[in-house]
């Protein structure tokens, strides 16, 4: 009996757990209904974003190089800092050592380690040297990501053509701005999927979005012609104390833009120390009023209609001539002067004269045909169209005054446009920075600038330069003159207009040159503008000179044939004459048979130079390649 | 006291496995064909894992490599930047005038190679 209840017993309590059980089970059931059916695709997302996680690959922005292929502008891979407050355990000694190497105070330092926040950056794009001593800090909940910041190797040089980016990489100035849609590239956002320990698992890569790499852009600008144009410029304008200046060097054939010089300058790796006005690109968006360079425009028009003859006669007033009220000086007097003195002399009257053959509508034809009054169309932000006045708005003196280059704004770059076609036989090219877009070295799209135009006849543009010549050989330009070339250019000295004063001031004046070389077969054409030279302030005085010697470092550069020569070389202190002319074509190796050994071996080591070793350096260059 | 079977004879839910008559039951031809059975089916399994095993580690081993060349790149891209930096010109030039001595020529110093002629179009 005793024994049937204690089987009853246990069978009741088998009962009672077999009960439990079966409540159990379906709870655990209903939970898998819930998950598995109800809440099915809210939490199989929630589970697959523990281990699925989507990467944003940022593109490499592409590589500016110049024309010969050298690294203006480059993207290399660096550290940014960042913190997770909640994780991060620090001590003071730490925070103190942490702040040092930030370079910040270890208060507010310690702040911001207190933030809430899972993620706070401490410095983005850390230089490396920094990265490794806070690396060896060992503080946990620091890390770091990569990022690509940009770096300009050549610091100052063409800076305000390269422009600058920002923090993102998105392009703030320059060609950085302005091309940012090929150099910049787009992101590419890929799915991948995470192991237990993070590490990614490549065969379940999957890509959302396929972005691309930044494309490089290759320029026209010669780092060599922009070095050379860039230190002269400077040079000048510390000379001068002037405010600023602008140098251009193109091809007037192409329109190829090989130097756009601007002083001051600054440096585009460290922007935000310098003030924004240093950022500006002068010579395509500063419009001025050019003065004398101007009248080559009223030369041509006067020419082309055949209202006036090269060596025909002018009374110039001695040097005072009164239109509508207004008075007009030339710097020195002048009585009668021919077609080709007004300009090589640079006399305002006798311009003026010229100009006042033309009917206003036609003059204002030509100036527009120069492409005064328009965009060039240069391939940089923030270019100026320059001021030209419509006819109807001309007074009475303004035929006068804008055939010497007042009442007219023009940029440097119109400016050295126009002469461009004048030294091309009368074309008006597209002046072009950039070449084109490349892609793993190859180019794959072109920028070829729009099509030339003919602005002036070529005999008209015969005549031009055969009277720029005269300039530069007997006029107000024989500073701008360059040893074994023939030049042709025109000085400018124009007087600044005080919007303060209301009126032309009297202490500040624009200086510039504009010429080219050789001067029958033109392989380059260069501006020179200094803005407020204190001081000698002519063109012929402060502009010409730098032009001379921008002009003969170009040459040797560019290896340019002088007057009716080839130029081979420098030597240093020798008076060693080459004996017989050379025939053309004939190998140079022909020609140093007939130089001494001696100075062969200078030669040859100089080929091309622009620097030279001094006398007693040069012995023991001799020396090391005689023993070697 | 009862042994365990009699005291578990009266409750179905406990099922006593009772080996001894299995395996005195169970045919040698039977248990082989159990063991190839199961052989196969590891056998299987593992085929059909190892790949994906195998591609896992070489997905990984990809991704490592992947990183150490993006390492090198950086390297490299790092060591052009500071052999463009050292190469700038008003670096070459300071050099070449206080360390090696050098200047630029003047007019006297430059040496001219007279052509027969040279024709306008001429580059």
């Amino acid at each position: 009996m005793r024994e049937v209840s204690a089987d009853v017993r246990t069978l009741k309590r088998l009962k009672i757990a077999a009960f439990m059980l079966l409540i159990f089970g379906a709870v655990v059931g209903l939970r898998l209904f819930q998950f598995q059916i109800i809440q099915h695709d809210q939490l199989s997302a929630k589970s697959e974003q523990q281990y699925l996680r989507t990467l944003k690959l940022e593109p490499r922005r592409g590589t500016i190089y110049d024309r010969n292929g050298k690294e203006l502008a480059v993207s290399v891979s660096v550290n940014s800092l960042y913190a997770n407050p909640r994780e991060t355990t620090i001590t003071k000694t730490s925070t103190n050592r942490l702040a040092f190497i930030l370079g910040t105070s270890p208060e507010e330092l310690a702040a911001k380690l207190r933030s809430p926040k899972h993620f706070i950056w401490l410095w983005r794009k850390i230089p490396p040297r920094k990265a490794e001593s806070i690396a060896a800090l060992n503080i946990k909940g620091l890390g770091v990501v990569k990022e690509n910041k940009r770096y300009y190797p050549k610091r100052t040089l063409a800076a305000q053509i390269l422009g600058f980016v920002g923090t993102d990489n998105e392009g703030l100035e320059g060609l950085e701005y302005m091309y940012d849609a090929y150099v910049g590239g787009e992101p590419s956002l890929v799915l991948v999927k995470k192991d237990a320990k993070g590490r990614n698992i490549y065969a379940s890569r999957r890509i959302l979005k396929e972005g691309s790499k930044g494309l490089d852009i290759l320029l026209n600008i010669d780092e060599t012609v922009q070095y050379i144009a860039e230190k002269e410029l400077a040079r000048q304008v510390a000379e001068s104390r002037a405010r600023g200046g602008v140098a251009i060097v193109m091809d007037p054939h192409s329109g190829e833009v090989l130097a756009l010089a601007h002083q001051p300058s600054f440096n585009p790796n460290s922007f935000l120390d310098y003030k924004p006005a240093r950022w500006k690109r002068s010579a395509i968006s500063d419009a001025y009023e050019p003065g004398s360079t101007f009248k080559i425009v009223t030369l041509a028009a006067v020419l082309e209609e055949g209202l006036a003859q090269p060596d025909e006669i002018l009374y110039a007033e001695n040097g005072t001539l009164v239109v509508a009220g207004k008075s007009y000086h030339d710097v020195h007097n002048y009585h009668w002067l021919t077609t080709r003195e007004v300009i090589s002399k640079s006399s305002n009257i006798g311009t003026i004269k010229l100009g006042q053959r033309l009917e206003p509508d036609l003059m204002y034809r030509y100036i527009r045909n120069f492409g005064f009054g328009s965009k060039t169309d240069i391939g940089l932000p923030g270019e100026a169209k320059g001021l030209v006045r419509e006819t109807e708005e001309w007074s009475g003196v303004s035929l006068s005054s804008i055939s010497i280059g007042y009442e007219i704004s023009v940029t440097p770059i119109q400016l050295i446009t126009a002469y461009a076609a004048v030294a091309n036989g009368g074309h008006l090219v597209n002046p072009r920075v950039v070449r084109g877009v490349m892609k793993e070295g190859r180019l794959i799209k072109e920028f070829p600038g729009l099509p030339a135009r003919r602005v002036i006849s070529d005999k008209t543009a015969e005549i031009i330069t055969s009277i720029l010549k005269e300039v530069v050989t007997v006029g107000t330009g024989r500073t701008a003159a360059v040893p074994g070339y023939d030049v042709a250019g025109k000085t400018g000295t124009a007087l600044k207009f005080d919007i303060e004063l209301g009126a032309y001031s009297s202490s500040k004046y624009v200086a510039s040159f504009v010429g080219y070389f050789p001067a029958d077969d033109p392989r380059v054409v260069i501006l020179v503008l200094i803005d407020e030279p204190k001081g000698s302030f002519y063109g012929s005085e402060v502009a010409a000179p730098t032009f001379s010697r921008i002009a003969s470092q170009v040459a040797r550069y560019m290896k340019i044939p002088a007057r009716n020569n080839l130029l081979i070389a420098a030597a240093p202190d020798t008076d060693k004459k080459v004996e017989g002319p050379a025939k053309k074509g004939e190998e140079i190796s022909n020609i140093f048979k007939r130089i001494d050994r001696g100075l062969k071996k200078l030669l040859v080591k100089a080929v091309s130079p622009l620097m030279i070793p001094t006398k007693g350096k040069a012995a023991s260059y001799r020396t090391n390649e005689d023993s070697s | 006291m009862k042994s365990y079977a009699a005291r578990t004879r009266n409750f179905p839910l406990i099922v006593q496995i009772e080996w001894d008559k299995i395996f005195a039951g169970l045919e040698l031809k039977k248990f082989l064909a159990y063991v190839i059975f199961v052989t196969c089916f590891l056998m299987g399994a593992l085929l059909y894992l190892w790949p994906h095993m195998q591609l896992l580690q070489n997905g990984f081993q990809y991704n490592g490599l992947q990183v150490h060349k993006e390492r090198l790149l950086d390297e490299n891209r790092a060591l052009r930047l500071e052999f463009s930096s050292l190469n700038s010109l008003d670096r070459v030039e300071r050099m070449a005038r206080n360390e090696l001595g050098m200047t630029t020529p003047k007019e006297g110093q430059i040496v001219y190679v007279a052509l027969e002629s040279t024709g306008k179009n001429e580059r």
